[in-house]
């Protein structure tokens, strides 16, 4: 038990310390998380909005594929990503992989049907006759989907905290297509998968400590902001 | 005869293969209060809802101004942005009282000292002057029923349309709505279409009555427009309840079915009988009983 406690005293110092590596690592995580979320987001978030407002033949099925892919392994998204990226792959040229921005495209790859799904259960879940009042009230049909997302608007916000949530937590995808590059590749979860690895319990500690601290300063500013859009 | 706000032909509407609305003409003028009286499953909110242009008949036309406007985007916003609905279980938005009210107002992109001008005016007329900055999902059922009647007469509609307005309302509000009713209907000339099953609340009203059942017009009646003077105006005991059940006809074409110096009811003003103040033969009358 000794090692442990030593561990997080260390960590604690390392954290107080703002030690320019854990904050290294800190950042670049927060780089591709919030970037691959608002990618996700960009693309996913109308996507829903027009599943979920439609008719059309195959919803269902769409449906649930985007269901089924909201439980998506990290690590197939990182191997999809990987053969993509790897140089004798289609997307090899770009010389992408063991980048960031190979990180953010699996990140964004992976939170995509969470964004996707999340918003038709938001969009769906809206009383068919907020649509209606809407358009009695003049409203045009861009007008009056966006009073339909204006009353779903939690249920969205609720999809970005998720979504984050996941994004920031996953390793796989990050490990295989980020490479854990030291001053490079290496975010939290990965430094963190490392250094428990070498029995270096210290910087895991402190990162684990921050990746926590993180995700509850972050979900703690959506509530916030969601009490704010009411 | 001038064109009808609102006519309706051969209108039929089938759900599930049964026909569940068969109108074969009918004409709402220019400035009337019309009441579509009958009981649940008559089609009332049906005919409602292709009245507002919010559903397509499956057969038949509505014209509204003459013009049929179903089949053409932009015909239909036009004609949206004139009328508009405020539905049995009016949709309140999650938001403050004054975005509820201000809505269509910014769907019509007016400008911003406007909005808050007309807001401030409907909310003072359904007796909400205050409420702007309320949470609206805290409201009781009969704010939030005027903070969507609020929100319907800001757009200024030349048709305001309801839907059961008072269901399950107490009896102040009920009153409140049925005042501010014949406000609009008589001193901004607004044609005002209320959808009701009580009778009680159709003598009150009076006006241009339409009888609904099982999806057909059974009658049509022109009952005085009363403006009640005391309570039992307002709340006749039963056994006014029971003669109401027994409608006596008024309806009639002035010149043909009543004599020109029928005294006529308009907007709630008794005109003096006199050439001058005499209706065009043909036009509809609500004589005094």
């Amino acid at each position: 038990m000794e090692y442990l406690w030593q561990g997080l005293i260390k960590a604690l110092k390392l954290i107080v310390s703002l030690d320019r590596e854990v904050f290294g690592i800190v950042l670049l995580s927060l780089r591709v998380s919030v970037t691959a979320i608002v990618l996700s987001a960009l693309v996913g978030m109308p996507l829903g909005v027009l599943v979920g407002l439609r008719r059309f033949p195959g919803k269902r099925l769409f449906v649930t594929i985007v269901n089924t892919l909201m439980a998506l392994p990290t690590v197939v998204v990182g191997l999809l990503v990987y053969t993509m990226l790897s140089h004798r792959g289609p997307l090899g040229v770009l010389g992408l992989l063991f980048t960031p921005a190979a990180m953010i495209t699996a990140q964004s790859i992976l939170v995509l049907p969470l964004v996707v799904g999340l918003t038709i259960v938001g969009i769906t879940g809206v009383d068919p006759t907020v649509r209606k009042t809407a358009v009695s009230l003049g409203a045009n049909e861009l007008q009056a989907a966006l009073a339909v997302v204006m009353e779903a608007r939690y249920v969205l916000l609720a999809a970005i905290i998720a979504a984050f949530g996941r994004a920031i937590a996953e390793v796989g995808a990050a490990m295989m297509v980020g490479g854990n590059i030291k001053g490079s590749t290496r975010v939290i979860t990965t430094a963190i998968a490392l250094e428990t690895g070498k029995g270096e319990f210290e910087l895991a500690f402190a990162l684990g400590i921050v990746l926590l601290s993180v995700a509850a300063l972050i979900n703690t500013a959506l509530y916030k902001l969601q009490a704010g859009v009411r | 005869m001038s064109t009808p706000k609102l006519r309706a032909r051969e209108l039929q509407k089938f759900y599930n293969g049964r026909k569940i609305l068969d109108i074969k003409d009918l004409a709402i003028e220019k400035g009337e209060l019309c009441l579509i009286v009958g009981p649940n499953g008559a089609g009332k909110t049906t005919l409602l809802m292709l009245l507002s242009f919010l559903d397509l008949p499956d057969r038949g036309e509505v014209y509204y101004d003459g013009i049929n406007p179903n089949g053409s985007k932009s015909a239909l916003l036009s004609v949206r942005r004139r009328l508009t609905l405020v539905m049995q279980r009016p949709v309140i938005f999650k938001t403050t009282v004054f975005k509820n009210v201000a809505y269509g107002l910014r769907v019509r992109h007016l400008r911003r000292g406007l909005i808050r001008e007309k807001v401030t005016r409907s909310l003072s007329l359904v007796g909400l002057s205050g409420y702007e900055d309320r949470n609206a999902l805290n409201l009781s059922q009969g704010e939030a029923q005027r903070v969507a009647l609020a929100r319907a007469i800001a757009v200024e509609p030349e048709v305001l349309m309801l839907d059961e307005p008072t269901a399950n309302l107490d009896p102040a509000n009920i009153r409140t709505i049925e005042d501010l009713v014949r406000l609009i209907n008589r001193e901004l000339g607004t044609t005002v279409v209320i959808v009701t099953h009580d009778m009680l609340q159709v003598r009150r009203l009076g006006g241009h009555v339409i009888f609904l059942s099982k999806g057909t017009i059974i009658r049509e009646e022109w009952l005085p427009q009363i403006t009640p003077q005391t309570p039992s105006d307002l709340w006749p005991d039963e056994a006014i309840e029971g003669e109401m059940l027994n409608l006596t006809t008024f309806r009639g074409k002035l010149g043909t079915d009543y004599p020109p110096d029928v005294v006529e009811r308009r907007r709630g003003t008794a005109l003096k009988p006199g050439p001058e103040n005499r209706p065009a033969n043909g036009a509809p009358v609500f004589p005094t009983l």
